[in-house]
């Protein structure tokens, strides 16, 4: 029954994204569901030491590609059949977004996979828990310098990022997949999936704002692409944390924006639409320490960590430690009592711009966006973007949505 | 009777209907002999223009009001705001009951901030009174309307062609008549276009206009 109503929106989908002709999940369907070929990040899954689900009911949450293939997709954190945990979370579950009857069940990593295909000379997979949706109906958004009250474009938004935020993986890799759906009343119209490519490989911006040169990207020929990924680090964080007596401890800090910048381009060089949402988690469960195993430090950890009369002070940190041994010891990066989970999230939806006046609303890009054709050729991804133009000559900026919510939820814990 | 509401129901577009003027626009000034005697070498426009005022009176009127506009499209704000407006009309009598001439109005709103919105329209009007000596009478007109939103730091505006209806009365005091009357126009289907880009953000755009004036009028 779950797989039912998985995959029913995925076959919608597949109408959509590949021209499939069935809009009704019917048995063929859900039978081709279960046969299907199984993508790289179908099945990646297992549960860790407090995660009560089997991968056999993880798997149950899946949906088929634009090409056939059977992936992963939303879940909630807790099994509705059988009440067993994941023990992670993706966000909002999209079937309440007004956009889900048209765009189905989100495959995640589908562009990973057509990146294999696309003879690129590049390989990104990524793992399941960090893909992460969020999604808002009829946002207002704001005309630069506008009051709203005679123009007022409203959108419908729904996005999925690869966002995670609790290994190493994003110190040095800029390449993450990315599902943008968006429709505007001003006939802004967008369905894109491709790889982000969040600024330079190797690198990552501090929160305090320098670049810290990390390692080497996979894959190491990554592309550059524009934005950042400003991550927090020791050397920034550690002094804002660890303060003396009479101090708070400052965990803004202990905050990540990932600031995409994409556009879909043809070979020419003609940008037909970009879009650069930025990404932003609040108490990640890591923060770069070259100095750590991994060089990933854990920010829990500090809470039990004293420098002379330094300490982690603040709310953050009340629960998180006990004493064992007559030492002060925090609770595991991974333990679900952990507030430093990543499950409070944001995205600033900024600028949508199309220029595709006279243009098909269908193209083919590569899975980077780039020499969008009309025709599909290997490893592209079917694009929508609606036949307008829509440039104002000023800019015209989306809300920040999803910042009043908390994934948070029983079992979920890092990695999350 | 049936005949009788037809003609009440066309007048006000087409102006034929029997009866006699009011005073004020009730004398035809006489033919000038100059222009009879120049009328088959004075060819131009102008020329015919001032011959039919010389022959049939000329009528003019300059007046203020308020209203309430809207512009309705899927990326309009919904507010429907009330604001004053100009208007002027420039015409000439074709019959004691019928009069024809251009009018045009301008209504402003300052929303505050940086927002205003601007409603313009420009018509070519025709006046039918109901009779001679009614002073009641019925206007429409055809012509252009559009509306301009400025809105932070760019403006959008929209031309599109309107249709207007207006009511009112001539109230004669000594030698001027005071002319309160009660308007609409709308338009359909316009394109709402950046000036900065020539994009548009909306091509659906409906707009109306209700308007109650009250204009000085000077007929001759």
């Amino acid at each position: 029954m779950r797989t039912q109503w998985v995959s029913s929106p995925l076959i919608l989908s597949c109408a959509i994204a590949v021209g499939c002709t069935d809009n009704n999940p019917t048995a063929s369907n859900v039978g081709t569901l279960a046969t299907a070929a199984p993508a790289k990040a179908f099945g990646i899954w297992s549960p860790g030491r407090t995660d009560t689900c089997t991968p056999d009911v993880h798997n149950q949450f899946a949906t088929l590609g634009p090409d056939g293939k059977k992936y992963p997709t939303w879940h909630p954190p807790t099994d509705p059949s059988t009440g067993c945990l994941f023990g992670h979370e993706h966000g909002r579950d999209p079937r309440g977004s007004a956009l889900v009857a048209g765009t189905g069940a989100l495959p995640f990593g589908y562009a990973n996979e057509q990146l294999d295909a696309a003879g690129l000379g590049l390989q990104r997979h990524e793992d399941h828990v960090g893909h992460k949706i969020e999604w808002e109906n009829d946002v207002r958004i704001q005309v630069a310098g506008g009051t709203g009250v005679a123009i007022e474009v409203r959108c419908d938004v729904l996005v999925k990022l690869h966002q995670g935020t609790h290994s190493k993986d994003a110190f040095t890799n800029n390449l993450h997949e990315l599902i943008y759906h968006i429709r505007c009343s001003d006939k802004t119209e967008m369905h894109v999936t491709l790889m982000s490519a969040i600024g330079r490989p190797g690198e990552f911006v501090s929160a305090c704002g320098s670049t810290i040169q990390a390692g080497t990207a996979t894959p190491a020929n990554s592309p550059s692409g524009g934005g950042h990924r400003r991550l927090p680090d020791a050397s920034c964080l550690l002094s804002r944390i660890l303060v003396g007596p009479g101090q708070q401890s400052d965990f803004g800090h202990l905050h990540e924006s990932w600031e995409t910048s994409n556009e879909i381009k043809t070979a020419d060089g003609h940008r037909i639409a970009f879009f650069d949402p930025y990404f932003q988690v609040f108490r990640p469960s890591r923060y770069y320490d070259p100095a750590a195993a991994g060089a990933v430090g854990r920010p829990v950890a500090l809470c039990a960590v004293t420098l002379n009369d330094r300490r982690a002070r603040g709310s953050a940190c009340n629960g998180m430690t006990s004493t064992v041994s007559g030492a002060l010891v925090s609770v595991a990066y991974d333990d679900a009592a952990s507030v430093f989970n990543g499950v409070r999230r944001q995205i600033d939806v900024n600028n949508n711009l199309v220029s595709n006046g006279d243009g098909p609303t269908v193209w083919y890009s590569d899975p980077f966006g780039r020499n969008a054709r009309t025709t599909p050729f290997a490893g592209s991804i079917r694009q929508f973007i609606s036949s307008v133009n829509n440039d104002y000559g000023v800019g015209v900026n989306g809300p920040v949505v999803g910042g009043n919510r908390n994934y948070g939820g029983a079992g979920v814990r890092a990695p999350n | 009777m049936r005949r009788v509401h037809c003609l009440l129901l066309v007048a006000p577009l087409v102006g034929v209907t029997v009866g006699f003027p009011v005073r004020a626009r009730a004398q035809p000034a006489p033919a000038s002999g100059s222009v009879a005697t120049n009328s088959t070498t004075e060819l131009t426009m102008r020329a015919a223009v001032r011959r039919l005022a010389d022959e049939h009176g000329v009528w003019a009127s300059l007046g203020v009001g308020r209203g309430a506009a809207s512009l309705d499209c899927d990326a309009c704000a919904s507010a429907t705001t009330r604001a004053y407006s100009l208007q002027g009309t420039l015409g000439i009598r074709l019959s004691p009951r019928v009069l024809v001439g251009a009018e045009t109005f301008a209504w402003l709103d300052v929303m505050g901030g940086q927002a205003d919105r601007v409603a313009k329209g420009t018509y070519l009007v025709a006046r039918g009174y109901r009779s001679v000596a009614s002073k009641v009478f019925l206007q429409a007109g055809a012509g252009i309307a559009s509306f301009e939103v400025n809105d932070g730091e760019v403006r959008f505006r929209t031309s599109s062609p309107s249709l207007s209806l207006t009511g009112g009365t001539d109230w004669r005091i000594d030698q001027i008549t005071i002319t309160p009357a009660i308007g609409a126009v709308g338009s359909i289907g316009g394109h709402l276009k950046s000036n900065k880009t020539g994009n548009s953000i909306a091509d659906d755009a409906r707009l109306g206009v209700l308007r109650a004036t009250i204009s000085l009028s000077w007929f001759r």
